[in-house]
């Protein structure tokens, strides 16, 4: 098997906070190959957005590595961090936020062909940006259209035409589709299938909808307050759940079916923050199972089943393997 | 209607001129700001008398053809002096209010924008200048460099940088926090790329508002300063000094007052609809 | 007879823009202790609908353009605004979707609660207030000792409760909730629903729930009404909606739908954008994105009764219309 694309190795991120340092990503530790898609999932303040920022170095990491295409690009020069700005993207949660007002939507998609210089004369410049909302599905009339006048799926497609812009091999979305109606969601979500089978884009893809990300995502890793709970093939991850947290999350989601009596796991409290967190599982609080070894040793990831891997304490007497 | 041509495109120029022209009070606002420029430029052919001119006996005439605004106490035609004080004053506005903006506001940018330590050691330095009240720095400033008319412009303009400083960054604070500055950092825009095409077109509006706003402060700081004889010296004609230079005949010749008082609000009512009109018209979301 | 029937509620925002037609025309049925979801996308008029309903439609620019809203056997559109407050709160109260913004932060959660039985009963005491607060609080799962807090104390579910329990305070007959567990975590989104569901038994509290997610809808409602373009498309029992879904765009959003019961390798979104609300197409409003559009589409299709307590306003239905005496469609 060849390298795999993207590899990102005890990845930390902390910040700090008057009460004490906020581990937002503590330790995660994952690969992806080219093409495919990992799913990054988890409630608010978990660590999703933070941890995608984090590999593409919009944030400065605390600790641990990134590798990308067999090259370690933590702590890498700046020009060379320009450099890798073509080949890592990302795709915005706000389409509202994250377009300047100021700018049409065909200097909005050109700006990244601008930055990079990549075009000497305007005409073929000009010509990429006609493909690249063609490409997206975006109609010509509109190259001189402010986003505002536009709905939130058509803003959020010039997000991805930027993203596209410099033939990226890989893109974090961070809830790309979480701000949209869902006709226009799955129209979107259509888009980004497309682009990846035709140029073999990899993503990770960071939400909060599992349904989301069970539709899209090759592998799913499941997130709770800044450390990796559950990480498996997506199919696995949906057929045999191991990790108590994701059980809960999963019989959280409601279904739009009727008549499916589900087993509903009721989870108790509300969702903290990782400042100054205690040694044991950040889950254990709210977790049904949780005993006094939880509250005192950080579980370390094991590999249950091949690819599945979990963190846990008691996933073998939960699941009764 | 819905056609899949591309729409034409207009310069940015065209689009911001087609946008404001159709405001009619920013319009109303440019044409009185032209008079007043076309005043200052063709002076000295539209004033009558020279600015020095004494006719003692007809001191503190009354308004008449021979001279429209009457004259002053040791009878110069107040016309001709406001005509030919208008390129004073005017200069003195806008220059100080430039070096004002360039120093503070560029101060006040870099301080919002790299924050930190950087932030803390600019703002501490203009909160010092800002608990002097403007009037005394500028004072200090112009007894301190000498009297004349650039030196005026100097201390008016260095005095009000604070004000400058602390608008702009907070307006380029908030503006920074915006989603799309990360996204044209992603995208691996360069600092000065995200402050000149994102931050800086972003946060124009209270820019221009203020401008147009501390023009007028300006003639009248600068009016100040002559008064108390720091500034523009007599018999220099200039708005301020004319105005106040007229105090003590307020009940019995009122145009002396009212007429210098009269083109300074002119000068700052036509600012103001300016720049409430170049705001709307720099905001692609006012288009109608 | 229906606590609540709206009979062909028309309102409009008159802006400079143009005219938006905001709701056109719809009838909604709420029986006593029932709940009925309202689905829709963004600007499909729903929670115009719910302000209409409590009289809060800002004017200008927006005017109730005709119709009808009987609540308890009195018309609401023609209450006097006096009478409207007191309802507002008392009989009829609503539950906000960002809870965020919804509570005041300088004022204690107890004491925002005990404004709102202060407010709706006249003559009672300070301190019988309080205490009915702090029963609201118990009731919606919100320990004691933590009455006298200041809402930033609070977690998002937390004050999503307290929202709640300010609606409940004065023992309501409907409340309206629009999107009320949006802003939520999954997880604190099912405490909710199952509080909020606990609640409807114990007190019988007919709830107008306003959502776009038919999930949600599933979880909690007795019917639903799906609405598009300011009409309601089709409304029926949940076994009507889910399970014999009659109209193309209610097909339409299950198909857009990703699905954690189910297994797709692509979705099928609808086409083309939801509608311009100053600019509806005549006829069907869904009808351009129709997959199904027929030129019978272009004139506005009535409103049909196809199975009892199953509407459907769609030409494809017509044939089918099992009583179409008095439900035809305003031409």
């Amino acid at each position: 098997m060849s390298a795999p694309l993207l590899e990102v190795k005890h990845l930390k991120k902390y910040f700090d906070t008057p009460s004490g340092p906020l581990h937002a990503v503590d330790d995660i530790t994952f690969t992806l190959n080219a093409g495919e898609t990992l799913g990054v999932v988890g409630e608010s303040g978990c660590g999703k957005s933070t941890l995608g920022r984090a590999i593409l170095n919009l944030h400065p990491t605390t600790d641990g590595e990134t590798w990308f295409e067999g090259e370690l690009i933590t702590g890498c020069s700046k020009a060379r961090q320009k450099e890798l700005r073509k080949e890592m993207q990302i795709i915005f949660q706000d389409p509202f936020s994250s377009l300047d007002p100021r700018m049409t939507v065909s200097q909005l998609i050109a700006e990244p062909l601008d930055i990079y210089k990549i075009y000497s004369n305007k005409a073929d410049q000009e010509k990429k940006v006609d493909e690249l909302m063609d490409t997206v599905g975006l109609a010509a009339r509109l190259y001189n259209a402010y986003p505002h006048e536009l709905d939130g799926g058509r803003r959020q497609r010039i997000g991805v035409a930027r993203a596209l812009a410099l033939n990226p091999k890989f893109i974090v979305c961070d809830e790309p589709v979480s701000a949209l109606d869902v006709s226009i969601q799955a129209q979107i979500l259509n888009l980004m299938q497309d682009l990846q089978q035709e140029r073999g884009i990899a993503y990770m893809f960071v939400t909060h909808n599992l349904s989301v990300v069970k539709h899209i995502a090759n592998d799913i890793m499941v997130m709770y307050l800044g450390t990796m709970m559950e990480k498996s093939p997506a199919k696995e991850l949906f057929s045999r759940t191991l990790h108590p947290y994701t059980q809960a999350l999963l019989s959280a989601i409601p279904i739009p079916a009727i008549g499916q009596k589900r087993e509903r796991i009721l989870l108790k409290g509300e969702l903290s923050s990782p400042i100054n967190p205690k040694p044991g599982c950040r889950f254990a609080p709210r977790c049904p199972y949780a005993t006094e070894v939880c509250l005192q040793k950080f579980p370390e990831l094991e590999e249950i089943f091949p690819n599945h891997f979990v963190a846990c304490h008691h996933v073998r007497e939960v699941n009764g393997i | 209607m819905e056609t899949n041509q591309k729409v034409k495109k207009k310069s940015r120029f065209r689009e911001v001129a087609h946008r404001f022209a159709q405001r009619k009070m920013a319009v109303v606002g440019l044409v009185i700001f032209a008079c007043l420029l076309l005043m200052a430029l063709f002076a000295p052919m539209i004033a009558k008398y020279g600015e020095d001119e004494q006719d003692l006996a007809n001191a503190l005439a009354p308004m008449s053809a021979e001279h429209p605004f009457g004259t002053d106490v040791v009878g110069r035609d107040l016309f001709s002096r406001i005509v030919l004080g208008s390129r004073v004053s005017l200069f003195v506005g806008v220059i100080s209010v430039s070096i004002a903006l360039t120093v503070g506001g560029t101060l006040g940018a870099i301080a919002g924008f790299y924050g930190g330590k950087v932030d803390n050691l600019i703002m501490r330095f203009f909160d010092v200048t800002h608990a002097v009240p403007t009037m005394i720095l500028a004072m200090c400033i112009c007894a301190a460099l000498g009297q004349g008319l650039f030196n005026t412009m100097l201390a008016v303009g260095i005095a009000s940088c604070p004000g400058y400083a602390r608008m702009v960054r907070a307006s380029v604070m908030s503006a920074k926090a915006q989603e799309f500055v990360e996204a044209a950092r992603a995208n691996g825009a360069s600092d000065g790329r995200i402050i000149l095409r994102h931050i800086l077109p972003n946060c124009l509006a209270p820019i221009i508002v203020q401008v147009s706003m501390g023009v007028a402060g300006a003639i009248l700081s600068a009016a100040s300063m002559s008064f108390i004889g720091l500034g523009i010296q007599p018999p220099a004609a200039e708005w301020g000094a004319l105005l106040s230079g007229s105090r003590a005949f307020i009940f019995n010749r009122p145009n002396l007052v009212f007429f210098p008082g009269l083109f300074i609000m002119l000068t700052i009512f036509s600012l103001n609809l300016i720049g409430d009109g170049l705001r709307d018209a720099l905001d692609p979301k006012m288009k109608r | 007879m229906a606590l609540l029937d709206i009979k062909n509620l028309t309102i409009y925002y008159e802006t400079e823009d143009g005219v938006v037609k905001a709701v056109n025309g719809i009838d909604l049925q709420l029986e006593k202790g029932e709940s009925l979801g309202l689905v829709g996308e963004t600007g499909a008029g729903k929670t115009t609908t719910a302000l209409g309903i409590l009289g809060l439609i800002p004017n200008p620019p927006g005017k109730v353009k005709g119709g009808e809203i009987w609540f308890d056997g009195q018309d609401l559109l023609k209450t006097p605004e006096k009478e409207m407050r007191a309802i507002r709160g008392g009989k009829i109260s609503m539950v906000f979707q960002d809870p965020m913004t919804a509570l005041n932060p300088v004022h204690k959660v107890v004491d925002q609660i005990a404004e709102m039985v202060l407010l709706h009963n006249e003559g009672i005491s300070k301190a019988d207030a309080q205490v009915r607060a702090l029963q609201m609080l118990e009731m919606v799962g919100i320990p004691a000792d933590r009455a006298n807090e200041y809402p930033h104390q609070f977690s998002g579910g937390m004050k999503q409760r307290v929202i709640i329990a300010i609606a409940l305070a004065c023992n309501p007959e409907m409340i309206i909730a629009d999107e009320p567990t949006t802003a939520l975590d999954v997880t604190i989104q099912a405490q909710v629903l199952d509080m909020i569901r606990g609640l409807r038994e114990r007190l019988g509290t007919s709830l107008l729930m306003i959502t776009h997610d038919l999930g949600v809808v599933a979880e909690i409602c007795d019917k639903v009404a799906v609405i598009y373009g300011g009409e309601i498309m089709e409304y029926g029992t949940l076994e009507h909606i889910y399970n014999e879904t009659a109209h193309p765009y209610t097909k339409g959003l299950f198909g857009s739908l990703p699905r954690l019961d189910l297994d797709v390798d692509r979705l099928t979104p609808i086409q083309g954008l939801t509608p311009d609300p100053t600019n509806l197409p005549a006829g069907c409003p869904f009808g351009p994105r129709c997959p199904q559009h027929t030129e019978a589409c272009d004139v506005k299709p009535p409103y049909n009764e196809i199975s009892p307590g199953h509407f459907v306003r769609c030409m494809l239905f017509n044939d089918q219309a099992i009583n179409t005496a008095g439900k035809e469609s305003e031409e």
